[in-house]
């Protein structure tokens, strides 16, 4: 009875030595490919490759849009939703996003975007910037100021330069440095809003105390003329091909 | 010696600070004074130099200011220079000034300038090259009269057809002003006249101006807006906007010479006393540097033509000399002026021999002047001159017009065989030359009516088979074709014949339906006759029933009923309806204090409403400082302020 007994302990224990590692293989191996398909796409998901139209209501984002995905020139209207569309330009693409410019919309899709955008193409209506210089350097300023757009390249896109009466790049250049000035002063006096999330803090722009200049800032901001109607985009496209 | 250096110094520095006090005040004569004082000591400053031309221009002593600068030799002041000799209408002068600086490129200031310069030389190409050059690259608060600018620039490029208008900018009145000049000038008128109205609109709302500058601004676009109703031939209403304009008396001279001028368009040959004076307005002196070159000219044509109607005789020579002169492209009008002063001298002959001289010199108005000269002719009763004149214009003289003409003075000469051989010689030049037009059939068929009654039978046949060539079908052509032939060529005429309708088409089977078919029309307006009759008993049959009814016995009456007194009109209405009726006082009480709703009074909310139209009304843009604007091809307004110098401070 012993004997009997040591034998059917000693292939108990045979037993449950050969069936537990099959099992145990399988299954840190499957959990590995698990963890590893997360990590992979999350890294996808982290990673910046869109490039956003900003700017005001009526100044050519939706045309500039039209232009560069289908070469065409439509009526368009204000827009209350954001394009998106696939940028082609030789062997590389990118994901090309017209975001409205009404006040009341533009921040909701802006925020949807601004975490995966690379490039920031800021519209800016030639004819009329003079007049509406304050809320176009209002605006600039929201999305210079937000630290989820720092690693972002800006492209300051002055549109409709077929116009007679449309000023140049550097006449607009000057225009925004003084009244970015002001809004940075007057910005830096608002009140702090309660509960922020880290990833929404705003960054005070250019050096305090000195009068505002583009060169001062840490992203990498040009300007450029442009004119949606005569199909005059290469300033754009060039930007485009540069950082793709 | 240092002693004496200080009371000097001390001088000067007072000095100084009296011209920059009176200079921030706008006292420009004190400070002139100041700057005296301080020259007075030291005679070559150069910054108190450049302080005293700045306050005579500041004082609008532009020739004061420019003999200065010449005497003291002050050679950098290229700026005042040119800005003193552009205020002086010297535009040539002070283009050479621009130029000769040697300033490339040239200061914001200076390049303005250069830019106004161009515009009162009338070189507006390069003004709005230069203008959209200003507007790319400059912003300050100035833009508004720099767009304004621009498109009175533009509307006087679109005088000239052939080139192309940039777009131009809507935003103020101003600006509708010159959009609507554009249209104007580009024959649109309805747009152009709808271009002013909301301009008119705009400027009656303008809040930054005082009322009597709304009303010469009002003037200003009304006069225009006349000048375009008169182009579409609304001449009343022009001429009673053009006369309520001018009881305003505007100071703007040139606006005066405008509505002057179009006045006297307006009259005509009538009125001359009254365009007499109004053309005299329309020449003076005063409004010479505001008018452009083309407004000139036609003010000076018009004075002419005055003068013919005016039947100065000797005045229209000399006037007409005169224009001539000044006015090289309009030689022909001048002369055509002359020429018709002399007709009515009775000098044709000399007005001929002037005409054929300008003729031989002028090929490009040969055949205008022909013309002319066969109108004097006719004038003159030498049918015969007249004659030999058409002929010789070549092969023009086969145009359906002249053939007419010269046929009309054959006949009237009674030489019948000239005309024919003409109307022949038309027929064959056209069979060479194989001209197909639809506008010779009138002349074909002229030509086969002549010759038909004339006997001619061959050449109206030759008429009418060109005729037949552009209308086959047409089956009058063809008889009268048939007919002529007949005279001449019998078998041709039994050939063409055959084309004809037949006899035999004329009673059809169908067109004897149609005529039973009227018959059966009479029939049935005998059946509706007979209708008529039968309906006519039953109108009887109510008054029957009427008399039924008067035989029912009387109804039973009341027994204190009087038939003398009226019975109430009221009797039937509610009680609280008839009159007389009291309301229980104490329902109107309750009433009356219950009117109206509860709170504050309605006019106190009206004025305290800070959320209403009228406190958020935003006050329109100040009126631009400098401005141009520019008329259609007959004189209109311009108008012209005083541009201030930029950079006056010191």
């Amino acid at each position: 009875m012993d004997k009997l007994n040591e034998n059917a302990r000693q292939r108990k224990q045979i037993k449950l030595g050969e069936i537990d590692t099959g099992p145990i293989i399988v299954a840190l191996l499957l959990g590995f490919i698990a963890v590893a398909i997360f990590v992979i796409l999350r890294r996808r998901s982290a990673g910046r490759k869109d490039f956003l139209l900003t700017g005001l209501s009526e100044s050519g984002k939706s045309a500039i849009f039209m232009q560069l995905i289908h070469g065409k020139f439509p009526a368009t209207f204000t827009s209350i939703k954001e394009n998106v569309g696939d940028y082609r330009t030789g062997s590389a693409s990118a994901r090309l996003v017209d975001i409205p410019g009404h006040y009341r919309v533009r921040d909701k899709c802006l925020e949807l975007y601004k975490h995966r955008a690379k490039g920031i193409v800021f519209v800016v209506d030639s004819v009329t910037a003079h007049k509406d210089i304050r809320d176009v350097a209002d605006f600039l300023y929201t999305i210079l100021s937000d630290s989820a757009t720092q690693p972002c390249s800006v492209l300051v896109l002055c549109n409709k330069q077929d116009q007679t009466t449309a000023k140049s790049a550097q006449v607009i250049k000057s225009l925004l440095e003084s009244e970015l000035h002001t809004v940075r002063d007057t910005r830096s006096r608002k009140l702090q809003s309660v509960g922020d999330e880290d990833g929404s803090k705003s960054i005070t722009l250019g050096k305090p105390g000195r009068d505002f200049e583009f060169s001062h800032i840490a992203q990498n901001i040009q300007f450029a003329e442009a004119s949606a109607k005569d199909t005059e985009l290469d300033p754009l496209t060039d930007w485009l091909a540069r950082l793709l | 010696m240092s002693k004496d250096a200080n009371p000097k110094e001390a001088l000067i520095k007072a000095a100084y600070a009296d011209v920059n006090k009176f200079g921030n005040n706008q006292e420009f004569d004190k400070a002139v004074k100041a700057v005296n004082r301080i020259l007075g000591v030291a005679p070559d400053d150069p910054t108190a130099l450049h302080c005293k031309v700045v306050c005579l221009v500041q004082l609008s002593k532009f020739e004061e200011a420019y003999k200065f600068i010449e005497k003291n030799r002050l050679s950098s002041l290229f700026f005042e220079k040119a800005y003193c000799e552009y205020q002086l209408n010297k535009q040539q002068q002070a283009l050479k000034t621009i130029d000769d600086a040697g300033l490339q490129p040239l200061p914001p200031n200076l390049k303005e300038l250069r830019t106004q310069v161009l515009y009162r030389l009338e070189r507006y190409d390069e003004c709005l090259d230069s203008y959209r050059d200003i507007i790319k690259n400059t912003s300050d608060e100035y833009e508004e009269e720099r767009r304004t600018n621009l498109s009175a620039v533009a509307a006087n490029l679109a005088v000239d057809q052939t080139k192309e208008v940039p777009e131009v900018p809507e935003d103020t009145y101003e600006q509708y002003f010159n959009s609507a000049c554009i249209q104007a000038n580009r024959q649109k008128y309805a747009e152009a006249e709808r271009k002013l109205r909301t301009s008119e609109k705009l400027c009656l709302e303008d809040e930054c101006a005082s009322e009597e500058e709304i009303i010469e601004e009002v003037d200003v676009i009304r006069v225009q807006l006349a000048y375009v109703l008169q182009l579409q031939g609304k001449t009343k209403e022009a001429s009673s906007i053009y006369a309520d304009c001018l009881r305003h008396k505007p100071k703007d001279a040139a606006l005066v010479a405008v509505a002057s001028n179009n006045l006297v368009v307006v009259n005509k040959d009538q009125n001359v006393f009254d365009s007499k004076k109004k053309i005299r307005a329309a020449l003076a002196d005063a409004c010479e540097s505001r008018l452009t070159s083309r407004q000139k000219q036609v003010i000076a044509l018009n004075n002419c033509l005055l003068a013919l109607y005016t039947n100065a005789g000797d005045q229209v020579q000399q006037l007409s000399q005169k224009l001539a002169q000044t006015y090289p492209q309009v030689e022909f009008e001048a002369l055509l002026i002359r020429c018709t002063q002399l007709a009515k001298d009775r000098k044709h002959k000399e007005a001929i021999e002037q005409l054929q001289k300008f003729a031989a010199a002028h090929k490009s108005h040969e055949f205008v002047s022909k013309f002319a000269i066969i109108q004097l002719q006719l004038l003159q009763g030498n049918r015969k001159d007249a004659i030999e004149t058409l002929l010789s214009l070549g092969e023009a003289k086969y145009k359906p017009g002249v053939v007419s003409a010269l046929v009309s003075l054959y006949l009237g000469t009674d030489n019948k065989t000239a005309a024919s051989a003409l109307l022949k010689s038309a027929v064959d030049w056209y069979k060479k030359n194989e001209v197909s037009s639809g506008d010779l059939s009138d002349m074909w068929r002229q030509a086969a009516e002549f010759h038909l009654r004339g006997g001619a039978s061959e050449t109206a046949a030759s008429s009418l088979e060109e005729l037949l060539k552009l209308n086959p079908n047409d089956t009058k052509v063809l008889a009268q074709l048939v007919i002529a032939y007949a005279q001449f060529q019998p078998k041709r005429a039994l050939e063409l014949s055959r084309k004809l309708p037949k006899l035999e088409t004329l009673t059809t089977a169908s067109e004897i339906d149609a005529l039973e078919a009227a018959n059966w029309v009479m029939s049935a307006k005998a059946a509706k006759k007979t209708a008529n009759t039968k309906v006519e008993p039953s109108p009887s049959t109510p008054l029957e029933k009427k008399k039924n009814r008067n035989r029912k016995r009387k109804g039973k009456l009341p027994k204190n009923y009087n038939a003398e007194v009226a019975p109430d009109p009221e009797r039937w209405l509610p009680k609280y309806e008839r009159t007389g009726f009291r309301k229980k006082r104490g329902g109107a009480r309750g009433k009356d204090v219950i009117k109206g709703s509860q709170g504050m009074a309605s006019g106190a909310a009206d004025q305290y409403d800070m959320s209403s139209r009228v406190n958020l009304t935003k006050n329109s843009p100040a009126t631009p400082v400098y401005q141009e604007t520019a008329p259609g091809p007959r004189q209109q307004h311009r108008k012209g302020g005083h541009k201030k110098k930029k950079g006056g401070r010191f």
